[in-house]
């Protein structure tokens, strides 16, 4: 069988700016897949066109042997999306908007009544259901959307950044309902982020993407690996440039904070006291020193040359 | 190393005229670039000035006791024209007030060493020219088309100032729901209280005509004094009592909801602490 | 989170298009209750316009036909109802665009006639009430309606064909635009179509250019069809009351032209919001 999940040189422009750039993708069914890309990067455009809310400039793409464009009504019967800004209204109760979610989808009114409370109790909002949802926190609201996206049992779930703005506690709820969908439901999964922890504990391969292009693919754990060498990251008392000339042999320098400095430490470990006695022979005043073995965001330093924004800190609780 | 800490430099205060005229560009310009308030105040009583021209003007002129005064129905429309301009552009000036609120512009200002009434002057005065230049545009527009100024310049100078004067009490009245509410939608809902306040006077319909209760209604209605009095400045001529009328009703409308406005803006800054 | 395992089977049956419109509907109904102030002032307007077009034109009540100048603006009065339901449909799904509350609808698997039935149904739901209430307003006002039972049907009538008329239009700006930035257009648009016709004095009472664009809009044959019961026969005078099918049918062609060239309109611009 194909990639449930396919897509072919998806472009996207918008007049002169070219926001996605030629995308090619295979998801296999099953899988969970990242897109992981800074803000701006096209993760959600391209979203928006495997889900057929936007239509492509130029490309192609299937979902389930469906196209996109040509097919989009059947396309739309496999999938279940959850956007970036939860879509709801404000004046609509819990229960009134997964009533409403499922007779678009075409549940007969009865059932939908029913599949509607288990939906909420699945994602604890029983309690709030008759509340509207103006009245709901952040993680209620996403956790809402989750379960709309689920009301027809798609075979192919999109969530566009589920995260972004979510406090810890609810994050690993999400995570850890992202998982059960996928293991118990055999649900494929694709979800954008640009948080690299959420990578890395979820998908079981990635797409790195930015300005539009995806620059690397593949498994987390691999393309880590194909970086090879741990991160050094020191801070110096004054200008880190002459210490970062003398560090040279020891490794590639690598993007970091501005006042800091940071390269691949070739020989590992093992050249720490090398690297320390270089430094002091320079009179070097070292401030902070950490090791760190490469990370998803050395992955993506080493492509595009920047480290990805807001990485490894949760965002703060709304 | 030693660090100086330089003096922090003097900070030219500008005086509350300046202050009012600076905060008084950027309301204007606010409306401006809103096409949504200039079709209601520049299309539409446009738009209804001819089509009631045309529709009306033969049922009015069958009737002598509108004919004795009015060469034309839109002779009487004028003011009534220039009035709807004016209102409609004026509550501008309240959701704008609670938009700056809403965004935290307004708080911006009263960190700054903006005084309080300039804030308030600036808004308003907005309106005020505004009114005027609608009053300007709209008479040059229907005297084109054959409406005629009795009363000369005089009549011409007095429409001015009372679109002026109104564009500051209408916008005054939104600028202190606006304050109040802080809420750009509450002040919108108020729009039908100044469409009520409008059609119940003789703003579009000849009051000589009416009959009932309407015309009892009508009668006691400020908005009607006003009219009435540029009316007879418009179509009869000029008469120093018709001017005095329309110029002070218009003024003690302005005053009031100035007073209006400055107290709430004391009351929120009371309660701000 | 809890993971419960219990399934509810969704069976085979698919619900069809009806359940979608009727929850679309009920949807909207609900905005209403729960948000006033986006509906009432479009229900002032109207309520407003009859009674003091009647106070002041009263004395030209025989200029209208009957001597009853509330005969003549009650049913104009519903007209403009109803086109402000259609207009405020529009601007409710305008405000679904901007909350991106609408790609809900454009991610269901249902026809694009699916989605523009639920918007019409909704505004035919919202010009009923309009209607009720402008003609509950001009019955207590005294006006007098000849042609009775039959009167008021054809008044509903051609006020659910101008409600569906501002609704086509609205929407089809709105699936363009995708904004509340295109409310003043809308707005125009109905108010010309509205008023450049026999909404405020009758034809023969018309002066300068107005009577020749009232001939030819087609607003004053639904005003006809729409005064068919509260005003006498308005193009053949003295035909006497009773509504006839002579008053009626250019207006029932007007509405249903328009309404033909307007859903052409509207499905257009559903067709560029996605494949």
């Amino acid at each position: 069988m194909g990639p449930i999940i396919e897509a072919q040189g998806l472009e996207r422009r918008f007049g002169d700016l070219v926001a996605v750039d030629g995308v090619d993708l295979a998801v296999q069914a099953g899988e969970v897949f990242g897109f992981l890309g800074p803000n701006g990067a096209g993760k959600s455009t391209t979203v928006r066109m495997l889900t057929t809310l936007l239509k492509p400039t130029a490309g192609t793409a299937r979902i389930a042997g469906y196209d996109v464009v040509r097919q989009a009504g059947d396309v739309r019967r496999c999938i279940g999306v959850a956007l970036q800004d939860a879509a709801i209204d404000p004046l609509m109760t819990g229960s009134e908007l997964v009533h409403l979610q499922a007779v678009l989808h075409g549940i007969p009114t009865r059932v939908a009544d029913q599949r509607g409370k288990e939906l909420l109790d699945r994602v604890g909002l029983t309690g709030a259901a008759d509340r509207r949802v103006g009245t709901y926190s952040g993680g209620m609201r996403r956790r809402l959307d989750l379960a709309l996206s689920l009301v027809h049992e798609p075979e192919v779930l999109f969530l566009d950044e589920p995260t972004t703005g979510l406090d810890p506690m609810s994050r690993l709820a999400l995570w850890e309902e992202v998982r059960y969908l996928n293991r118990e439901r055999g649900t494929t999964v694709l979800l954008t982020t640009q948080y690299l922890e959420e990578a890395d504990q979820l998908a079981g391969r990635i797409a790195i993407i930015d300005h539009g292009r995806i620059v690397k693919k593949g498994e987390p754990r691999a393309l880590k690996e194909e970086v090879g060498s741990p991160t050094l990251m020191i801070e110096v008392e004054g200008d880190p440039g002459p210490a970062l000339e003398r560090l040279a042999r020891f490794g590639e320098e690598r993007p970091c904070e501005p006042g800091m400095l940071a390269i691949g430490l070739e020989g590992g470990a093992q050249q720490l006291t090398a690297v320390v006695r270089e430094l002091d022979e320079a009179g070097v005043a070292v401030r902070h020193m950490e090791l760190n073995a490469p990370t998803l965001d050395d992955v993506f330093a080493e492509a595009t040359g920047r480290r990805l924004e807001g990485a490894d800190e949760p965002a703060p609780a709304p | 190393m030693t660090a100086t800490v330089a003096a922090p430099p003097v900070v030219n205060r500008p005086s509350p005229v300046r202050q009012s005229l600076l905060l008084s560009r950027r309301a204007i310009f606010a409306v401006l670039r809103q096409p949504q308030v200039l079709v209601p105040s520049i299309f539409f009583p446009l738009f209804f000035a001819a089509l009631n021209a045309a529709a009306f003007d033969r049922i009015t002129s069958q009737q002598p006791a509108f004919a004795a005064q009015f060469d034309s129905f839109l002779d009487f429309l004028l003011p009534a024209t220039v009035l709807q301009g004016v209102l409609f552009g004026s509550t501008q000036a309240g959701t704008e007030m609670a938009n700056d609120i809403e965004n935290g512009f307004f708080d911006r200002l009263l960190a700054s060493p903006v005084s309080r009434t300039s804030i308030l002057v600036g808004r308003l005065a907005g309106g005020a020219v505004l009114g005027a230049a609608q009053a300007l545009f709209f008479t040059g527009v229907l005297v084109a088309f054959g409406a005629r100024l009795h009363g000369g310049i005089g009549a011409l100078l007095v429409l001015v100032v009372c679109s002026a004067l109104l564009g500051i009490g209408i916008g005054g009245f939104g600028v202190m729901l606006g304050i109040r509410t802080g809420s750009a939608e509450a002040v919108q809902g108020s729009f039908p209280l100044i469409f009520v306040l409008m059609f119940t006077s003789s703003a579009f319909f000849p009051r000589e005509l009416m009959t009932g209760w309407y015309e009892v209604v009508a009668r006691y209605n400020p908005i009607s004094w006003i009219l009435e009095a540029l009316r007879d400045l418009i179509s009869i001529g000029w008469s120093t009592g018709d001017a005095m009328v329309a110029i002070a009703v218009s003024a003690a409308i302005a005053a009031g909801s100035v007073a209006l406005s400055l107290r709430a803006l004391r009351r929120r800054l009371a309660a701000a602490g | 989170m809890t993971a419960v395992d219990a399934r509810v089977d969704l069976g085979t049956v698919r619900s069809g298009p009806a359940a979608i419109i009727r929850e679309m509907v009920a949807r909207n109904l609900r905005g209403i209750r729960r948000q006033p102030a986006t509906f009432v002032p479009t229900l002032i307007m109207p309520v407003f316009f009859v009674i003091t077009f009647s106070g002041a034109y009263g004395f030209a009540g025989r200029a209208f036909g009957n001597g009853n100048a509330m005969s003549w603006y009650a049913p104009m009065a519903i007209i403009q109802g109803a086109s402000f339901a259609g207009m405020t449909m529009g601007l409710s799904t305008a405000r679904d665009f901007e909350s991106g509350f609408f790609d809900r609808f454009l991610l269901a698997p249902m026809g694009r006639l699916t989605l523009l039935g639920g918007a019409l149904a909704a505004a035919l739901v919202r010009a009923l009430l309009t209607t009720t209430v402008v003609l509950l307003v001009a019955v207590v006002g005294g006006v007098a309606i000849p042609g009775g039972a039959l009167g008021i049907a054809t008044l509903y009538l051609s006020a659910l064909g101008i409600a569906v008329v501002a609704a086509l239009w609205a929407l089809g700006l709105v699936y363009r635009v995708q904004s509340t930035n295109v409310g003043p257009l809308i707005q125009v648009g109905i108010f010309m179509a509205i008023f450049l016709s026999t909404a405020q004095v009758p034809i023969s009472a018309m002066s300068g250019w107005l009577p020749g664009v009232a001939r030819i809009n087609p607003m004053t044959n639904v005003l006809r069809l729409a005064r068919a019961g509260f005003v006498p026969d308005q193009l053949n005078p003295p035909a006497g009351f009773g509504v006839s099918w002579a008053e009626m049918w250019p207006g029932l062609v007007a509405l249903g032209g328009t309404i033909a060239l307007l859903a052409v309109f509207a499905l257009r611009g559903m067709r560029r919001l996605t494949p």
